[in-house]
């Protein structure tokens, strides 16, 4: 980890002040994967700025029942736990107690959520050669490495390294907005457009500029998200990543598909809103040969590698079961 | 040098080994014991502490190129006021171990893998690996060594001891800690819900089933909660 | 049936106050003034070598004291000595310490594998021993290194291993495997490489006082060990080195041998001139401290139709690195033990790969042996529409299959018996995939586990105090196996003296000799040596006793003196003739006596031969769409001689349960397959089971005390309880599914 100067500012402008005049700041959240990264000498930052005493941690309902807005610092443990997230967006909080412990998620904040970076091995460990994310030109070690972790979807030559957040996958579901404020003043950045393919820049995440403060999350008011349910498939029963998850709602009417929201984790460089599958959905019959059409149909473009290529079969499975239990939702 | 320091660990331990959970039936074999077994415990007296630590800046109080600016930082540790003045790399962790020598919170892969590290942050279960010491001016911690009171261990301690809930005991402070939240957090209702609440403290001996029935005792032992 | 005579008092551990509160010290947490902190650099490639090294930015970085490379490590630490002995020293005496690897660190530039430290930093804080370590810049000239027992071009078939005939033959298995009118299988299991990962990783902070004289507090299985090696390594009087470890964080093997992490903080403690503290990392701990060897092994076997053995052929391969010389003897010690095969042929090769060095790990051998044995009989048993308890015992050997001469104490149909009645096995049904909860497959399977009674020599103090308490000290280790307690125990027993005034000590070198703490050896081995020694108090009273006119025993011969009851000695013959210890101390005005065992060689029983036993029975629940498997219920039945302590005990089993649980469904330390770096190098990729992971055990013990094999009547059971678990899950997996994997671990993609 190399030294690097510890600020705590007074307000969020004093903030976006300290990151915006120097590039290589970083703001401090929970500090869960961000420390994590110093340590491994991966992200080396030569300026934090404390922003956990900013007042961005409440959770309150948007004027004219137009939905909630969670702000930046709510941590993990808080927002999974809290009564109007329980109540109305009941994935949400499954898809963040699914992820990490009970101790990380009492660090952890919505903000750093976002943030997350991916636990591609190659982009974890420098002491790895190749890595078009952490050092841009390098190559991919992953692409012909030991990739069983890696993406089917949405991929490029360049990096094939996967979001490894949970409750991201719950917010492109539920069609979230990103708050953020910047030096040219406040922005809302809708989740589909937050997080990035990696296309031929795998190094840069999001869409999210260096000198932005991400102050809230929107939820809109989506009735039918009572109707949800996140599903996560992983090595072991409890405290490892997805190797596919799936969140999901159902909007239904007499027994027919009025609409549906599906989104996957573990599969791409983003949270994954399937579309292909929505569609396939819309105006059909709750059956089980709908829901494995519309895993068919999201996964035809699916491409897999040496170690992943079970990802396929398993996330057109995964999408099957997590319809299967929201249609059975009362 | 010696590894049987003079001072005994503070102000804990004579104390906390019960007669009933003793190594030992007299209270001077069990100071021997401590000596020779324990080791060392740094002699902190009551008080408020200036402790500075790690690189010093040089006499104009300018950083030395290349080293990192330190920061002043008060903590109440185990109801303990520390003013410290600290490289704003320390974890918590670190500074427990290596500065405050509370040995008894455990670095097992120092980046919120394992859980050994699990203390409490103003209550709450956190991975102190994962935190700086500095992130946390005047805010209170409490770690393995506070956990008992006076001569009495924490109900969960005196559980882990008598379900055997934990072998080689590199993993039992976090595991302790966590379980403690546990039951405050009202996650202890049924085995599956300890299970997966207690699944961020990795035990690698295996004491996973006498962890479970310890917290199950606790929880009866204290009405449901902490 | 449980058998309550094997069965010592379920007392809680004496150190677990200290545990519980944070006050137990472990290696790295002694407090030593001034101690400056390592940190590794490490290569990151797997073959080739060093072309430079560029320390100028680490060297001048705040805090740093040195930088240890192999351009300056031999001068800076004054360590030639060092070097030229790892050089010369093949095949030593295992009690003068182990050493997998042959290699003195930094020695030169020559990388043999991924993960090989090329450099140290030593700093004044962690943070600035870590910061300059990433300020190291090292050239290469990388070559292409070999990774896998395929493409390796060596290959080893060692004979004997520690005087262990490891490639064995009874009869000639081939005509039985050839032979189209009999039952016959041949199948390959693999095993992948395996970490132990204690969650306490290994370290050791080094100290000298001048030039001759050096303590290090070492998280070690072996503290004597250590010592001799360090000793013979810097050429110090072997007093002048102190090896210091009252508590081990875990272990599972990988702090029993030397490695290369304690010669660095000697050297960099003798180069800085302060005491250095080296505790690794955990990355370092899937390189720099060994791991179970990844395994391939084959199994033949040909039974009649009434599922009598004709033949079995267990064909091993296992990986070694270039500097290592473990070998991993997966058939020799379970297949050469098991069943009463008519003909047995069991053979090991060893490949030198560029790969770390492997080292042992719970059960080495035995436990991927077990697995790949035990499967392959669960598939024969489908076979032969057998019930899989039917056909082990129709298999039963009586006497040991090679040697022929009977085990001694064992009770493995009465494990097979007993563990099926409390898991209810009776209600299984044979037919794959037809158990069900809910949407759930249900599958049961069962294993044998075996492990062989091991014993080394050891010997111990005893000092006794006229107040009635008493000491004793052996340089054995407690890794959490509860040997603090047991051997309080064995020392209450053995000296007369009660549980609550005998203090046992430990893992401290100056004490009298104890073996490496492996091996399932503790508890018989240094139960004898607290026998030996006890003999030797009662003996030291009597001759007071005798001498002393007071006393109701004077004049008579010591040999006709001993222990009768706890605390007193009398006449053998008339017991009414007796006197106590504190008065007989009293009389003779002894504040203390104290008498010391003598090590020697171990007695050996060649007319039986000594095994532990047991059987696993498991159920897992799998969704069928979705297939990871959870365990949710085992009972396992052990048959390992006397049991000291019933409560540390039944954990031991536990833990080894749950260590083959994550074997059989998670565990696996994959590599890179370019370069060769593990790309599982942390705990977060390295899925060790979780609590969720891990269902209700239950635990019972049979048999009796096996007095046969040494006075304590125990057999050691340290990792009995990892051997077969992991056949027991995959046979259950198979029962669930009817999907036969032969590859661990069982993760869903291979059930999909």
């Amino acid at each position: 980890m190399n030294p690097f100067d510890y600020s705590r500012p007074p307000d969020w402008q004093a903030a976006v002040n300290s990151v915006a005049t120097d590039a290589q700041a970083k703001f401090l959240g929970g500090g869960t994967n961000l420390i994590d990264l110093m340590k491994m000498g991966v992200e080396t930052p030569d300026r934090l700025v404390d922003i956990n005493r900013l007042p961005l941690a409440q959770v309150e309902e948007l004027p004219g029942n137009t939905g909630i807005r969670i702000g930046a610092l709510v941590r993990n443990s808080d927002l999974a736990e809290h009564p109007l997230i329980t109540a109305r967006y009941p994935v949400l909080s499954e898809a963040l107690l699914s992820g990490a412990s009970p101790q990380l998620r009492n660090l952890a904040t919505t903000g750093g959520n976002l943030l997350q970076r991916t636990r591609c091995y190659y982009f974890y460990d420098p002491a790895f050669p190749m890595c078009n994310k952490r050092n841009p030109g390098s190559g991919c070690g992953a692409l012909e490495g030991y990739n069983r972790i890696h993406a089917i979807l949405g991929q490029s030559e360049q990096c094939i390294a996967t979001h490894p957040s949970d409750m991201c996958v719950a917010l492109a579901m539920l069609d979230a907005v990103v708050r953020v404020q910047g030096p040219a003043g406040e922005r809302a950045i809708p989740i589909a457009n937050f997080h990035r393919l990696p296309g031929i820049t795998p190094n840069v995440d999001t869409n999210l500029q260096t000198n932005e403060l991400i102050t809230a999350v929107d939820l809109p008011a989506i009735p039918f998200a009572t109707r949800s349910h996140y599903l996560k498939v992983r090595d072991r029963a409890s405290y490892a990543f997805a190797l596919v998850s799936v969140a999901a709602a159902l909007e239904l009417e007499n027994g027919m598909i009025k609409s549906a929201r599906i989104a996957l984790g573990g599969v791409a460089h983003k949270p994954w809103r399937a579309a292909k599958a929505e569609q396939a959905l819309a105006g059909k019959k709750v059956e089980a040969a709908a829901f494995s059409a519309a895993a068919d149909a999201e996964l035809a473009a699916a491409k897999g590698y040496q170690y992943n290529s079970f990802k396929i079969e398993l996330a057109k499975r995964a999408i099957v079961q997590a319809l299967t239990t929201v249609a059975a939702l009362p | 040098m010696s590894e049987e320091p003079e001072s005994l660990p503070p102000p804990l331990p004579r104390g906390v080994l019960l007669d009933g959970l003793l190594l030992r039936g007299d209270p001077e074999t069990r100071r021997q014991f401590l000596k020779k077994v324990a080791g060392t415990g740094v002699a902190v007296t009551l008080g408020p502490h200036l402790i500075a630590l790690a690189s010093t800046p040089t006499a104009d109080g300018a950083t030395p190129h290349g080293a990192t600016k330190m920061v002043d930082v008060q903590l109440k540790i185990n109801g303990r006021d520390y003013r410290l003045r600290l490289d704003p790399r320390t974890s918590l962790l670190d500074l427990l171990r290596e500065h405050l020598q509370l040995t008894g919170s455990k670095k097992g892969c120092d980046h919120g893998q394992c859980g050994a590290c699990t203390v409490l942050l103003n209550g709450r279960r956190v991975n102190s690996c994962l935190t700086l010491a500095v992130m946390h001016d005047g805010e209170e911690i409490t770690t393995i060594e506070g956990l008992a009171q006076g001569d009495q261990l924490h109900p969960m301690q005196a559980a882990f001891i008598e379900h055997d809930g934990f072998q080689c005991g590199y993993c039992t402070p976090g595991q302790i800690c966590s379980a403690v939240a546990c039951l405050q957090e009202g996650h202890a209702k049924d085995d599956a819900q300890i299970r997966e609440w207690m699944s961020g403290n990795l035990c690698r001996c295996g004491a996973y089933p006498n962890i479970v029935d310890a917290i199950k005792q606790a929880r009866d032992k204290m009405g449901g909660t902490a | 049936m449980a058998n309550s005579n094997i069965l010592g008092p379920a007392r809680s551990r004496v150190d677990g106050p200290l545990k519980v509160t944070g006050y137990a010290k472990y290696a790295v947490e002694f407090e030593i003034p001034k101690c400056a902190y390592a940190w590794p650099v490490e290569s990151n490639i797997a073959k080739g070598k060093i072309t430079a090294i560029d320390i100028k930015a680490a060297q001048t970085s705040p805090g740093v004291l040195a930088v240890l490379t192999h351009q300056n490590a031999s001068k800076m630490a004054d360590a030639k000595g060092l070097f030229e002995e790892f050089a010369e020293a093949h095949g030593e005496d295992m009690s003068q310490g182990i050493r997998n690897e042959q290699r003195a660190p930094l020695a030169d530039d020559e990388i043999h594998y991924a993960g090989q430290y090329v450099a140290l930093v030593v700093a004044q804080t962690i943070e600035q021993a870590r910061h300059a370590a990433s300020l190291v810049r090292v050239s290469y000239a990388p070559e292409l290194p070999i990774l896998t027992m395929e493409d390796a071009s060596k290959a080893k078939k060692p004979k004997k291993k520690q005087d262990e005939t490891i490639q064995l033959r009874k009869g000639n298995v081939e005509p039985a495997l050839a032979n189209q009118n009999i039952i016959r299988l041949h199948e390959t299991y693999s095993t992948p490489t395996e970490t132990h990962n204690p969650i306490e990783t290994s370290g050791t902070i080094a100290a000298w006082e001048g030039d001759d004289k050096l303590t290090v507090w070492d998280s070690t299985q072996f503290v004597k060990g250590v010592q001799s090696i360090l000793a013979r390594s810097y050429g110090l009087k072997i007093e002048n080195v102190r090896v210091i470890c009252p508590f081990v964080g875990g272990a599972f093997g990988c702090k029993g041998a030397l490695w290369p992490h304690v010669l660095l903080a000697t050297m960099a403690a003798r180069a800085t001139r302060v005491p250095v503290k080296f505790h690794l990392p955990r990355k370092a701990m899937f390189t720099g401290t060994g791991h179970r060897t990844p395994t391939s092994q084959t199994i033949s076997l040909a039974a009649t139709s009434n599922g009598k053995l004709q033949a079995i052929k267990h064909v091993t391969g296992t990986l070694t690195s270039p500097v290592g010389e473990f070998v991993e003897v997966c058939g020799a010690r379970s297949t050469g033990v098991m069943y009463a095969s008519e003909t047995i042929r069991v053979e090991e090769t060893v490949y030198p790969v560029n790969v770390a060095t492997p080292t042992f790990m719970r059960a080495p051998g035995e436990c991927p042996g077990v697995y790949a044995l035990e499967c392959a009989l669960d598939e024969l048993s489908y076979l032969l529409q057998m019930d899989p308890v039917e056909l082990r015992l129709m298999n039963h050997a009586a006497n040991h299959p090679i040697r022929d001469v009977p085990f001694s104490a064992k009770h493995l149909k009465e494990a097979y018996q007993l563990g099926a009645e409390k898991f209810g096995w009776s209600k299984r049904n044979p037919q794959t995939g037809q158990m069900r909860d809910g949407n759930l497959l249900v599958g049961w399977g069962m294993a044998t586990a075996t492990y062989p009674a091991h014993k080394m020599s050891a010997a111990a103090k005893a000092i006794l105090h006229v107040d009635g308490r008493a000491t004793v000290q052996c340089a054995t280790h407690d890794l959490g196996t509860g040997a603090y307690t047991a051997f309080t125990q064995i020392s209450s027993e053995q000296l007369g003296v009660p549980f609550e005034q005998v203090t046992f000590e430990l893992g401290k070198s100056d004490y009298p000799f104890g073996p490496v703490a492996g091996g399932s050896n503790s508890t018989g081995t240094v139960g004898t040596a607290i026998h030996e020694v006890a003999q030797l108090l009662h003996r030291a009273l009597a001759e007071l006793a005798v001498k002393d006119a007071r006393s109701p025993l004077h004049g008579s011969r010591p040999n006709d003196i001993a222990m009768v009851a706890p605390g007193r000695i009398a006449l053998r013959k008339n017991p009414v003739t007796s006197d106590s210890f504190t008065d007989i101390l009293q009389r003779a005005g002894r504040d203390s006596i104290t008498v010391e065992s003598e090590l020697k060689d171990p007695e050996e029983n060649e007319k039986l031969a000594f095994q532990s036993w047991g059987a696993h029975f498991c159920e897992v629940k799998i969704d069928s769409l979705l297939p990871r498997v959870q365990v949710t219920r085992v009972v396992s039945v052990m048959n390992c001689g006397r049991i000291v302590n019933a409560k540390t005990a039944r954990s031991q089993i536990i833990g080894g349960v749950v260590m083959g649980i994550g074997m059989a469904l998670t565990e696996e330390t994959a590599y890179d397959p370019k370069t060769g770096l593990p790309a599982i190098a942390n705990l977060a990729d390295y899925h060790v089971p979780t609590n969720a992971d891990v269902p209700p055990i239950e635990v019972y013990f049979v048999g009796e005390p096996d007095y046969a094999f040494n006075p304590i009547g125990a057999r050691g059971m340290g990792e009995i309880g990892i051997t077969g678990i992991a056949a027991a899950v995959a046979n259950a997996v198979y029962h669930a599914t009817g999907k036969r994997v032969r590859d661990l671990p069982i993760t869903p993609d291979k059930l999909i």
